[in-house]
C-alpha cells in the first residue's frame, strides 16, 4: 500500500435526502380549495431528467378561468379594505411558511423543472422568500410608493403567467407586490412546473388568507389566452417576447408589466480580472442551464485577450458536472422540455452553419431525459442568428471588439435590451458604458445578481415595466391621471 | 397552590443581564428594579460600541419580525404589566396590540427607508453622484414617562433598523421595559445592539449629553432642566432629537414615518467619475 491514492475530480455522489410526498392529481386551487376542473380535462407532469410521471394536473377552461377572476373579484374590495397593518401581517405570514418550507420546494423544482437543487436551494428559494419579506412590509407603508400620492389605490385583480424557469420565484414577483398593494390575483404557472405553486396554495391556506385572495389555475398556453381575455384589471406577464406582443395587442387600457425574452451582452474589457471573469461567464450563461431570460448569452471581449479568455474558460468548463439534478454536486441538470431541447439543438446547428466555431465539455450525457452540453460558439459574427435570437439554453455566443464604443454598439445591437454585464477594472469606465447601454439591468463586475429591493426588467422588447423596487410597486397601484 | 417564584429584574447590557454597578435598587411596584448611575451608562455605551448592527438591511428586518414574533407570542404578560404600571384593561390591550403591529412595521422600514432617502443626484458634469443614509453611531434614547411600549420600541426599533446600535433610559414603567429584554434576547440582535437602563434620568442624561462617544440623544419624555444639558450636548454637537407631540403619539401614522428614521441618519455623497 506505497502507493499514494491518484487525485480525482470525480465526486462521491450526495443526492438530497428530502423526500416530498405528492398527491396523484392536483384540482385548481380557486376560492380558498382545490376544485374539480369544469373542463374536465387533466394532463400529466413529468420529470425532465428521465421522463417519469409525477402527477395528474388540471387544464383550466374559459368556464375554470372565470370562476377563479370571479373569487378573486369577489375577495378584493375586502383585502384592500383590510387595515394595511392586517395585510402586511398576512403577507409576512405567507412569508415566513415559505421559508419554513423552502426545501420542500427546492425539491419539487428539482424533479420537475429540472433546476439542479443546489441552485433551487441557495438562489430561488430564499430570493422568493426574501420577496415576500420585502412587500410584505411595504403594505402599511404604500403612501411612499408614488410621491405626492397620500392614498395610493390597488388596480382590482391581477392576472399573472409566470414561465418554468424560476417556479416559485416568479410566483413570489407576482403575488407578493400583488398582495402588498390591496390587488388579488389569478395566477397561472407554466404547464411544465405546476407543482410549486399548487404546494403553495397549502401554505395559503395554513396563512388562513381570506378566500380567494390568491387563485392557482394551471393548464397550458389556452389556459394562459383565457385569462389574458378574462375580466382581470391588471397582466403581469413573464415568458417568451413572442407571447408578450400579443397580449400588449390585447391588453387594451389595462395595466400590463411584461417580462420577456433577452439576448444579453456581457462585455469584457482587457483591463478586467480574467480568472473572476471566467466564474461569472459560467454563471451568467449556464446557471439555469441557460434558462434565464437576463443570461449572458453573447459575450463581448475585447480583442487582446479573447484568445487567454477562451482557453481559462474552455479549461474551467471541463470541470462542470452534469447529471441528477437532485444530486448536490450536480452543476447542470437536463433542459426543461423537449420542445426547447429542439430550439437549443436548432439554434447551435444554425450558428455552426454560419461559420461558428464550437467547443462543449468533453462529457457523456445520461441517455434518458432531455440533455445538452454546454456549448460555446467562438468566431460569431453580429448578423448570425445566434447573436440575435434568444436560445434560452446553455449556449454562449462570443463576438470580439476593439473600442468601447464598438463595444456599446454591438451591445445595444439586437431589439432586446434586458441586461448587460461590463467587466473592467476602471470605475469610471464601467459606469460610462452602463449609462449607454440600452438595458434595464446592469451588473458591473458581476453578473446575475437580484434583489428584491432592485428593480428589474428590460428595455425595447425585452419587456415593459418593472418588478421589484419601488418601481416594481407602482406597477399594480392607479396612478394619478396626469 | 405552591409558592410562587419571583422574579429578578435586572438592566440589560451586551447581550447579558446585569445588576447596576453601584448595587442601588428601589422598589417599583413590589419588586426591585436597578438605579443605574452614569458608569452603567458608560458600560452599556462601551457594549453598544462593541456591538455590530447587522450590515444586512433584510438581516435587521427579519431580527426585527422575530420580536414581533416574541412580543405576539407573550402578549398577555405584556398587558398584565401594563395593567400593573397603571393602565386600564382596555387601554393596556390597545397598546399591546399596537405595539406588535407596530414592530411589524419597523421590520419591514428595515430594506425601505434608504430607497426614500437617497437619491441619484443630477449633477453638472460627467460624475456619478448618490446621497444615501448610512447610520448616525451610538444612540442614547430616553423612554417616555407615560406606561406603554410603543413609542418606546418604535424609537429603539427606529435606530437598529438605520443600523444604530442603542442604549434605552427610562425610570418609569420599569417592568414592562425591563422585561422587553427578554424578547430582544430571544429574537437575536446581536450583543449589545440594543442595551436597557433602568435609572434616574436626571442623574443620567447629563452624563448621556456630555459623552463625546454617543452620537445622539433621543428624548421622548418632557425634561425640566432641558436647557441645561442641551448646552452640554452643543457643545459636542452630539444630534439632540426631540420628537414632535404626533411623533410621540402611538395612534398618529407620524409616529412611525419616514422623518423618524432620517432623524437616525446622516447622509453620505459619494462621487465618481464617468469616462472611457
Amino acid at each position: 500500500m506505497s502507493q499514494s491514492p491518484k487525485f480525482s475530480s470525480q465526486l462521491s455522489p450526495a443526492p438530497e435526502g428530502l423526500r416530498v410526498d405528492l398527491l396523484d392529481r392536483y384540482g385548481l386551487f380557486i376560492n380558498g380549495r382545490f376544485v374539480e376542473p369544469a373542463s374536465g380535462e387533466w394532463f400529466e407532469t413529468i420529470s425532465p431528467k428521465d421522463q417519469q410521471p409525477l402527477a395528474l394536473i388540471a387544464q383550466a377552461g374559459i368556464k375554470d378561468v372565470n370562476k377563479a377572476v370571479q373569487a378573486a373579484r369577489l375577495a378584493q374590495p375586502k383585502w384592500a379594505a383590510l387595515p394595511s397593518s392586517e395585510r402586511a401581517k398576512y403577507i409576512f405570514r405567507l412569508a415566513r411558511l415559505l421559508q419554513e418550507r423552502m426545501r420542500e420546494f427546492a425539491v419539487i423544482e428539482a424533479l420537475e423543472g429540472g433546476k439542479i437543487i443546489r441552485e433551487a436551494r441557495d438562489f430561488d428559494l430564499p430570493q422568493a422568500v426574501q420577496h415576500f419579506f420585502y412587500h410584505a412590509g411595504w403594505a402599511d407603508k404604500l403612501q411612499y410608493a408614488i410621491p405626492g400620492v397620500a392614498n395610493p389605490q390597488p388596480l382590482g385583480v391581477v392576472g399573472a403567467i409566470i414561465p418554468w424557469n424560476f417556479p416559485t420565484l416568479m410566483l413570489a414577483w407576482k403575488i407578493a407586490p400583488a398582495l402588498a398593494t390591496g390587488n388579488t390575483i389569478v395566477l397561472k404557472p407554466a404547464e411544465t412546473t405546476s407543482l410549486a405553486a399548487l404546494m403553495f396554495c397549502e401554505i395559503v391556506q395554513a396563512a388562513g388568507l381570506p378566500k380567494g385572495v390568491i387563485n392557482i389555475i394551471t393548464g397550458d398556453g389556452q389556459t394562459g389566452a383565457a385569462l389574458v381575455n378574462s375580466k382581470v384589471d391588471k397582466l403581469s406577464f413573464t415568458g417568451s417576447t413572442s407571447v408578450g406582443k400579443m397580449i400588449a395587442a390585447q391588453a387594451g387600457d389595462r395595466k400590463i408589466t411584461l417580462e420577456l425574452g433577452g439576448k444579453s451582452a456581457n462585455i469584457v474589457f482587457a483591463d478586467a480580472a480574467l480568472n473572476q471573469v471566467v466564474d461569472n461567464i459560467v454563471d451568467s450563461i449556464f446557471a439555469n442551464r441557460g434558462h434565464t431570460c437576463c443570461a449572458g448569452s453573447r459575450l463581448l471581449v475585447q480583442e487582446p485577450v479573447h484568445d487567454r479568455l477562451m482557453r481559462l474558460l474552455e479549461r474551467r468548463m471541463q470541470t462542470l458536472r452534469i447529471g441528477d439534478p437532485l444530486d448536490k454536486n450536480t452543476d447542470l441538470g437536463p433542459i426543461n422540455s423537449l420542445q426547447q431541447l429542439k430550439v437549443i439543438q436548432d439554434l447551435t446547428a444554425s450558428g455552426i452553419k454560419e461559420g461558428a466555431e464550437a467547443f462543449t465539455t468533453r462529457t457523456s450525457l445520461p441517455r434518458k431525459g432531455f440533455w445538452f452540453a454546454p456549448t460555446v460558439l467562438i468566431n460569431v459574427t453580429p448578423d448570425m442568428r445566434v447573436a440575435q435570437e434568444e436560445i434560452f439554453g446553455p449556449v454562449l455566443s462570443v463576438i470580439t471588439f476593439r473600442t468601447p464604443e464598438e463595444a456599446i454598439q454591438l451591445a445595444n445591437n439586437t431589439p432586446y435590451g434586458l441586461a448587460a454585464g461590463v467587466w473592467t477594472n476602471k470605475g469610471s469606465k464601467a459606469l460610462k458604458v452602463a449609462s449607454q447601454l440600452k438595458a434595464g439591468v446592469i451588473w458591473q463586475n458581476t453578473y446575475n445578481r437580484f434583489d428584491p429591493t432592485a428593480a428589474f426588467g428590460g428595455f425595447k422588447e425585452s419587456g415593459w415595466g418593472r418588478e421589484g423596487g419601488l418601481a416594481g410597486l407602482r406597477a399594480y397601484l392607479k396612478e394619478p391621471k396626469q | 397552590m405552591s409558592l410562587p417564584v419571583q422574579k429578578t429584574y435586572k438592566n440589560f447590557v451586551g447581550g447579558v443581564y446585569v445588576r447596576p454597578e453601584s448595587g442601588r435598587t428601589k422598589d417599583f411596584l413590589g419588586s426591585r428594579v436597578p438605579v443605574s448611575s452614569r458608569k452603567d451608562l458608560r458600560q452599556a455605551v462601551e457594549a453598544a460600541n462593541k456591538a455590530t448592527v447587522p450590515a444586512s438591511a433584510y438581516l435587521r428586518g427579519q431580527i426585527v419580525y422575530r420580536l414581533a414574533e416574541m412580543l405576539s407570542a407573550r402578549k398577555q404578560e405584556f398587558i398584565d404589566y401594563l395593567k400593573m404600571e397603571g393602565l386600564s384593561q382596555q387601554v393596556a390591550e390597545q397598546e399591546i396590540e399596537l405595539a406588535i403591529d407596530r414592530v411589524v412595521l419597523m421590520a419591514g422600514w428595515a430594506d425601505k427607508y434608504s430607497q426614500i432617502l437617497s437619491s441619484i443626484n443630477a449633477v453638472e458634469g460627467p460624475y456619478f453622484v448618490s446621497t444615501a443614509p448610512e447610520p448616525k453611531g451610538i444612540c442614547v434614547l430616553a423612554a417616555p414617562a407615560d406606561p406603554g411600549l410603543t413609542i418606546l420600541l418604535t424609537r429603539m426599533l427606529a435606530a437598529f433598523v438605520t443600523g444604530n446600535p442603542a442604549v434605552v433610559l427610562f425610570e418609569s414603567s420599569c417592568l414592562s421595559r425591563l422585561a422587553l429584554a427578554e424578547l430582544i434576547q430571544a429574537s437575536d440582535f446581536p450583543q449589545g445592539t440594543i442595551n436597557l437602563l433602568c435609572g434616574q434620568l436626571d442623574e443620567l442624561l447629563p452624563v448621556a449629553a456630555a459623552h463625546k462617544q454617543i452620537a445622539l440623544l433621543d428624548l421622548s419624555l418632557e425634561i425640566s432642566n432641558l436647557s441645561e444639558f442641551q448646552e452640554i450636548a452643543t457643545s459636542n454637537l452630539k444630534r439632540l432629537i426631540i420628537p414632535t407631540a404626533e411623533q410621540l403619539d402611538p395612534a398618529s401614522s407620524q409616529s412611525a414615518s419616514v422623518s423618524v428614521l432620517n432623524d437616525f441618519c446622516e447622509q453620505k455623497t459619494v462621487w465618481h467619475p464617468l469616462g472611457f
